[in-house]
């Protein structure tokens, strides 16, 4: 497990990521439909690194379409530093924060720094730094935008 | 030489493309849905059963897809040491039976040489935060292995470890 002080600095932080995650989705999905609704839930979390705590996920109602949730799945991940699953009735798309920069493939380079930064370090080249949607069918991540958010992670889960 | 981890990842992608058709089949109208959905265990099941078992099989075969990955990826590494054995055949000394001696000897290391141990030999091919990433997949792959007792280890999605796992061989020449 992580120091207090460590702790405190990864959950504040991924509270933010996810805290701007949420006011994004809330004024992408209001600007296109008005009369959305949105409701929050607190889930606990469990991870090795940092033990037991708690963020919001975000329920999405749209009149007519298959309610939406976005959930926090965790903060320690290989290649992303913190992931949120969006789930409808229709499946699931998932959402990873990425650090900026390349893979770390050139051969010189020393880990120098603790387990839980190295091994979120991006594993795809031309990412930028922030929330990006994981496009299995293509093998690709996408910087989350608004049309990102609606035509390739919305669209599935309500049509 | 084709990567191993293909077939694994695209029987994956395969299984989420099974899972929204069964998912969008809910929507149909009774009879066809009764039609679709015959012979299983969601032909008696309601609409939430269906799709509360869809959402925990979902993440179950991740979970298997990663676990299957890394195995793939376990075994070529072993295989590419393995293969290297037949260096050893030529000692000669102190006779020509030792050569034979040594070749099995090292075969048998390979086979319970600790991943991690394993890893290592690829450096500098493979620099250190691949070799920590693709460590968190091996620890990853034992929480899920000896069923998920304790806290959650960092995990991983199954693209990303098909692609971490992927650069490794790559940077290895073993795909």
């Amino acid at each position: 497990m992580l120091t207090a002080p460590r702790i405190t600095e990864e959950v504040d932080g991924f509270r933010r990521r996810v805290e701007d995650l949420y006011a994004k989705v809330q004024r992408w999905i209001t600007a296109r439909r008005p009369d959305a609704e949105f409701h929050r839930t607190q889930v606990e979390l469990s991870e090795e690194a940092t033990g037991v705590y708690q963020l919001d996920s975000l329920d999405v109602a749209l009149p007519g379409l298959p309610s939406l949730r976005f959930v926090p799945r965790g903060i320690f991940m290989v290649g992303a530093h913190g992931r949120v699953d969006v789930r409808s009735r229709l499946g699931r798309e998932v959402l990873v924060w990425l650090e900026a920069g390349e893979p770390s493939l050139a051969t010189s380079e020393a880990a120098g720094d603790d387990a839980e930064r190295i091994i979120s370090r991006p594993i795809f080249r031309d990412v930028a730094e922030g929330w990006a949607w994981t496009d299995s069918k293509r093998g690709r991540v996408l910087p989350l935008a608004p049309e990102v958010l609606w035509d390739l992670v919305l669209e599935p889960l309500t049509r | 030489m084709p990567n191993p981890l293909g077939p694994v990842w695209n029987g994956h992608r395969t299984s989420m493309d099974a899972f929204g058709v069964v998912r969008r089949a809910l929507a149909l109208d009774a009879m066809v849905r009764a039609q679709v959905l015959q012979g299983g265990q969601f032909a008696a099941a309601s609409d939430q059963q269906i799709l509360d078992l869809l959402d925990a099989a979902q993440d179950e075969v991740d979970d298997q897809a990663v676990l299957f990955l890394y195995a793939t990826f376990e075994a070529r590494l072993r295989e590419h040491i393995v293969a290297q054995s037949g260096l050893l055949t030529g000692a000669t000394q102190p006779s020509a039976q030792f050569g034979q001696n040594l070749h099995g000897w090292f075969n048998d290391l390979c086979r319970d040489a600790r991943m991690d141990k394993v890893l290592d030999l690829f450096v500098p091919s493979v620099n250190q935060v691949l070799i920590a990433q693709v460590g968190s997949i091996r620890k990853y792959r034992h929480w899920l292995a000896h069923g998920r007792r304790g806290l959650a280890v960092p995990s991983v999605t199954p693209l990303f470890a098909y692609r971490t796992l992927t650069s490794f061989l790559q940077l290895c020449n073993l795909t």
